[in-house]
């Protein structure tokens, strides 16, 4: 049987205050899959993935994006979301006087309200809550303050993972999770993230490590350069990667 | 429940220790003398249109810690007048208001300290949509005995489009030499980066933009000593941003 395509972009073209970013990516995840975007940096990684997202300051240009068969492009950023789409932010933001309670308790509610299904209980989504900030070992007292006000940047990142965690998402795209995380929050934020793995959904990591893709072997390793992925290969390419660079690679696509 | 406001003269005995709340219907003019080493927290909810007076003076080693907060519908002024009148006494302040289409707010702070070893700080924070005008005058007057005085005042607004208005208006008259005072304004917009944040995690742009204003208006409601009370503002507060 075919697998399912969750995501599926062609020649997507964009751009940023009037400068073309993504110069014609193409990019498809099936279910199941999970793949890794490197790149150095400014390649244009957080670009795509804001585009996906539907972060207002990218334009698109041309090409195409489709997610579960439907072009996502045409999608407002809630309804993108509430079907299935995840990002984690490479900078989370800082939402004063929100609690993380209730900013979850909305955005969960919300997405179950698109599906047609009841909302939460208050006591239900008490012990989802607990049981997902468990997963990811982040302190149930983070749950009470203001969304990442005065969280240490391993608290945002995992943060970024619990509410992933909470969301379900079919597919996530989570940009540049693992920087600045020590090995035992990287261990965590990996445990996040295979848990959500299964046959189902997609996930894409955007990282600059090696070191991430040894917990979330990925099927799929892919280099982004100046707005195009320039070659694709397996878990091997990423480990050649952190031995050599990528300036062999760079070489290679400019020289054609 | 919380009481109505009325004109009149007040008294928080030598040494208790009360929190009162209220409701500021209609105006008034009120006036408390805070005696030495009493405590206390005043809440006052405004009402209505409305234009009052409400004024405090702090005796020795006194404590007030006053909540005002203006969402209701329509033009009011609200002035408070601070006196902290002998030594150690100390003042805290949290205001909020709204005001939307059509209306007019005004708080105007006076805080005095005419002793030394004083302390005040203030946090007023204004919320302003459609073409509404919000106006916060707060003077910090301090004389030349009131030595090792310090004294705090915050403003911080929130424009929710182009044409509101916030005008935050600092006045600080200081005649001793050591006092540690400063003050500082903000008026900004909700920031987009939260906005698109909160949509990425599938909350619309409405729910979130108002989830953001609660969000600045909370930390006000957060101050508040009476869990009922505390509750019926915000109720308020809700209900206000639910219309504009
Ligand atoms: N909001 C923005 N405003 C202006 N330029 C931007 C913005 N976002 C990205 N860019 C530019 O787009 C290019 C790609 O950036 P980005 O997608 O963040 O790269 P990466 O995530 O691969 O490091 C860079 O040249 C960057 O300066
Ligand atoms: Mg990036």
């Amino acid at each position: 049987m075919q697998k399912e395509i969750i995501l599926n972009v062609e020649d997507l073209r964009a751009s940023v205050e009037g400068k073309e970013i993504l110069q014609g990516i193409n990019f498809k995840v099936a279910a199941g899959e999970v793949h890794a975007i490197m790149g150095p940096n400014g390649s244009g990684k957080s670009t795509f993935a804001s585009v996906l997202a539907g972060n207002p300051k990218y334009d698109h240009i041309s090409g195409k994006a489709e997610y579960m068969g439907k072009d996502i492009l045409d999608m407002s950023i809630e309804d993108r979301a509430r079907e299935g789409l995840f990002l984690g932010f490479q900078y989370p933001v800082e939402i004063p006087g929100v609690s993380m309670s209730n900013f979850m308790r909305l955005a969960v509610n919300e997405q179950r309200k698109y599906r047609g299904e009841e909302p939460l209980t208050a006591a239900q989504f008490l012990k989802l809550m607990r049981e997902r900030a468990a997963v990811v070992e982040l302190d149930a007292k983070l749950m009470n303050r203001a969304v990442n006000s005065g969280f240490s940047g391993g608290e945002k990142k995992r943060n970024e993972i619990f509410q992933m965690a909470m969301l379900q998402p079919k597919l996530a795209l989570l940009d540049e999770t693992d920087s600045g995380l020590d090995i035992d929050a990287l261990r965590i934020v990996a445990t996040g993230v295979n848990n959500l793995r299964s046959e189902e959904n997609g996930i894409v990591l955007i990282t600059h490590y090696q070191r991430l893709l040894d917990y979330i072997v990925p099927d799929y390793v892919h280099v982004l350069y100046k707005g195009r992925i320039i070659y694709s290969g397996d878990k091997e390419l990423s480990l050649k990667l952190e031995k050599e660079g990528y300036d062999w690679l760079i070489k290679e696509y400019e020289s054609k | 429940m919380a009481a109505e406001l009325k004109s009149g003269e007040m008294v928080v005995s030598q040494g208790d220790k009360v929190v009162r709340s209220y409701l500021m219907n209609e105006p008034c003019d009120v006036s408390v003398v805070v005696e030495q080493g009493a405590q206390c927290v005043y809440h006052i909810l405004c009402g209505g249109e409305l234009q009052s007076d409400v004024k405090f003076v702090l005796k020795k080693d006194s404590c007030l810690k006053l909540i005002l907060v203006d969402v209701a519908r329509g033009t009011s002024q609200v002035n408070v007048n601070i006196e902290l009148a002998d030594s150690g006494a100390r003042f805290e302040f949290n205001g909020l208001y709204i005001v939307g289409r059509g209306e007019r707010k005004d708080v105007v702070l006076d805080v005095k300290h005419l002793v030394a070893d004083c302390y005040s700080s203030e946090l007023m924070k204004g919320i302003a949509a459609e073409d509404g005008v919000g106006r916060f005058h707060g003077r910090i007057y301090v004389a030349q005995d009131a030595q090792r005085t310090e004294a705090y005042q915050q403003s911080r607004n929130l424009l929710l489009n182009n044409s509101a208005r916030i005008f935050t208006e600092p006045q600080l008259e200081i005649y001793a030499d050591d006092v540690k005072c400063s003050h500082g304004a903000v008026v900004g917009q909700i920031e987009d980066e939260a906005v698109y944040y909160m949509r990425q995690r599938g909350i619309d742009e409405k729910a979130a933009r108002n989830l953001l204003t609660e969000g600045f208006a909370s930390e006000i409601v957060w101050q508040i000593e009476d869990e009922q009370y505390a509750e019926q503002v915000h109720d308020a507060i809700e209900e206000r941003l639910s219309e504009i």
